[in-house]
């Protein structure tokens, strides 16, 4: 589904990611997990067409070039990236949002339009499923929500909008026990044979939730280990030095 | 010699020629007196600080076929101008006021009496405040300048709308500015003249149209009694080629409250001018406006709020979206007498560019002549937040539809603001448009 070969993405004459390979197939979870700096962020901005990088590599999205598409096609095509820090947006209604959004990703799918019954109805089921007053569809774009509402709502748009490959950056930090467990639930409901992940974590709370078949550790902009879920328990007790420290020497990153 | 602003008021010197044109309606005595302040004193300079974003040269010299007279709006065929009036969208059980070329059109108007209201032209029997010392055309203040003095000098008779003491008129007047099309660049004058009576509540809502490069030069004029309540909405869509000059002067008695909305959309030109007096203690004021120049357009905005009684409280908030080369221009100036206490004074004004060569420039003046004051200002000149793009669009918004829903946002505060439901769904509807026609028109090709 998804497959990135040597990429490579500047910014600021900084050289972030530095030759990483990765590939995702339909159905499967991975985690990557590295130590603040390593490119997890520019990753996710990358992989959905933030402005500012040179990029060089290949990506493609299920065989089409995913680098040349503008954000909203990549949407479109199904890539969805929930935010570390969701934007606020005053004066744009949550609702008349979420809704644009919808069928902005149908219309461009060939699919009709979603009427304003069935739209609702499909909301309020989600938002129920994660403890969000409804009263939130009615507010501004994030615009004062707490940190866990926020990311609440990076879940709900995810489960509005239904995409083939999810990214998530960081959606655990920053919650409480509670509202991780809400979090994680919402997504682990969107788990399907189908439907791919890819999630970007520091912790491997999230994990114990959703959890991937891959855990890959992301040093230096490249992919330096990669292993099943046990891995993430590993880097809990040894640390992220420790594994970098490990592998010096041996000139590979080992990935899928 | 060819007419423009600049060779009528040079043409005053013999100012006979002139003056006599329009009279009749209003007592001649009035209309000279304004001639001769206009003789002497003249048109605006770039010295005039009021004046100082302006494009004044334009103004002055803005080629003109011929001033409208009485008679021009008079005698202008209802089927002529079906079209125009078709397509003014109504306000939900508005009571509609039109006037064509700046006169008052009773038969196209509706009848207003059975709400508490007394509309009529100047001079007619029905209304004499001339005899009242609340005539509010009489009530010339010291801040004026010589286009209000044209329009008071030659413009048009003027229409009056009174709502009498403790009258709460519920249903919005809609006064509606039509052009004939007798005449290209006419010179259009119109005068509404507004009393609130005592702890009466009135709303008015102008809606501006006017097709053709057509120069209007509006004047409207208020009072607002002890306790009383006016609000007050100007919507100017002009045909792009028109002049747009309005200005709102109000007097505020004790207690009384004014909530005044301007929406500029239209005209190459246009200047958005309201001077409150808040004459009497306790008085509320809240002013905004909303200005989205694009192409060449240049809008102004030019408010003054003058506190001369005591605990008045008053609020600007001005926002302006401006597009391609056009310019932009807010100068919000608060005044707080000698002698005053516990005046509540702020203002905002922002604006968003969406080009770099658009332009916007924001001026705060204020003049604190109290001790007991609690005044702020502030201003904020930007661009679209790149972030706020790219979640748009990260979740399947295309281009002009992100820039369109940010740019929807940001305005919504100033529409917010209209208190009242069915005039914030009329004026919601008209931004919608605006917004739409400017935003997907000019996209669709990138993409």
């Amino acid at each position: 589904m998804l497959r990135i070969e040597d990429l490579r993405a500047t910014i600021d004459g900084r050289e972030i990611l530095q030759g990483l390979d990765l590939e995702i197939n339909a159905g499967e979870v991975h985690a990557i997990m590295g130590p603040n700096g390593a490119g997890k962020s520019t990753l996710s901005s990358v992989l959905t067409g933030r402005d500012g990088y040179d990029i060089s590599g290949k990506v493609t999205f299920e065989d089409e070039d995913l680098l040349e598409m503008a954000p909203e096609e990549r949407a479109a095509k199904g890539i969805f990236l929930a935010f570390q820090y969701p934007v606020e947006i005053p004066g744009v209604g949550n609702m008349y949002f979420l809704r644009t959004a919808v069928n902005a990703v149908r219309r461009e799918r060939g699919e009709p339009e979603v009427d304003a019954v069935t739209f609702l109805g499909s909301v309020k089921q989600h938002m129920a499923e994660l403890d969000m007053d409804p009263g939130m569809l009615s507010r501004s774009v994030n615009d004062g929500f707490s940190g866990g509402e926020k990311k609440r709502n990076e879940v709900l748009q995810m489960a509005m909008l239904q995409p083939k490959l999810a990214i998530l950056d960081e959606t655990d930090s920053g919650l409480d026990i509670d509202a991780l467990r809400l979090v994680a639930g919402g997504i682990q409901r969107l788990r399907s044979p189908e439907r791919s992940m890819l999630i970007i974590t520091h912790y491997p709370r999230l994990l114990e939730y959703v959890v991937p078949d891959y855990v890959h550790v992301l040093s230096q902009g490249r992919i330096i280990r990669t292993g099943d879920a046990s891995l993430a328990y590993e880097l809990e007790e040894e640390g992220y030095r420790g594994t970098e420290a490990s592998l010096s020497g041996t000139g590979g990153g080992a990935s899928k | 010699m060819s007419l423009s602003p600049a060779t009528i008021v040079e043409s005053l010197d013999g100012h006979s020629s002139v003056s006599s044109r329009n009279g009749g309606n209003v007592s001649d005595s009035g209309r000279e007196r304004y001639l001769e302040w206009l003789g002497a004193n003249g048109l605006p300079t770039r010295h005039d600080e009021a004046w100082k974003y302006s494009p004044l040269k334009d103004l002055l010299a803005r080629p003109l076929d011929r001033i409208a007279s009485d008679d021009d709006g008079l005698a202008v065929d209802p089927s002529a101008i079906e079209a125009a009036l078709g397509s003014i969208n109504s306000v939900e059980s508005e009571i509609r006021i039109v006037l064509v070329d700046g006169v008052y059109r009773e038969d196209l108007s509706d009848d207003a009496e059975a709400d508490g209201l007394t509309i009529g032209s100047v001079g007619t029997t029905a209304i004499d405040l001339t005899e009242t010392s609340s005539d509010p055309s009489s009530a010339v203040r010291s801040r004026v300048d010589g286009f209000e003095m044209l329009n008071r000098g030659l413009g048009s008779a003027g229409v009056v709308v009174v709502a009498g003491d403790g009258r709460a008129v519920e249903r919005p007047v809609h006064v509606v500015h039509l052009w004939s099309g007798s005449s290209d660049a006419l010179l259009v004058q119109p005068h509404i003249n507004i009393h609130v009576g005592v702890n009466a509540q009135l709303s008015v809502i102008e809606s501006f149209v006017a097709a053709g490069s057509t120069f209007t030069n509006a004047l409207t004029t208020v009072v607002i009694e002890a306790d009383g309540m006016l609000r007050h909405y100007k919507l100017q869509s002009q045909a792009t080629g028109s002049v747009h000059l309005s200005h709102v002067a109000v007097t505020q008695r004790r207690g009384s409250s004014l909530e005044a909305g301007a929406f500029m959309f239209g005209s190459s030109i246009g200047r958005n001018s309201i001077d409150v007096i808040a004459e009497g203690d306790r008085t509320s004021t809240d002013l905004f406006g909303l200005y989205l120049p694009r192409g060449s357009q240049h809008i102004d905005n030019v408010v003054t709020v003058e506190h001369a009684g005591h605990h008045g409280s008053s609020s600007q908030i001005y926002k302006g979206v401006i597009d391609d080369h056009a310019r932009g221009s807010f100068s919000g100036h608060i005044i707080v007498d000698h002698g005053t206490v516990g005046t509540d004074a702020h203002q905002s004004n922002k604006s968003l560019l969406l080009d770099p060569v658009a332009q916007s420039d924001s001026r705060p003046w204020l003049e604190i002549f109290a001790d007991d004051v609690s005044c702020t200002h502030g201003s904020a000149i930007g661009q679209l937040d790149p972030e706020s793009m790219f979640y748009l669009r990260s979740r399947g918004i295309p281009l002009d539809d992100a820039r369109a829903i940010l740019v929807g946002g940001f305005i919504n505060e100033v529409v917010d603001k209209v208190r009242s439901e069915s005039i914030r769904h009329h004026v919601m509807r008209l931004v919608k448009d605006q917004v739409r026609s400017r935003f997907t028109a000019e996209l669709g090709g990138e993409l």
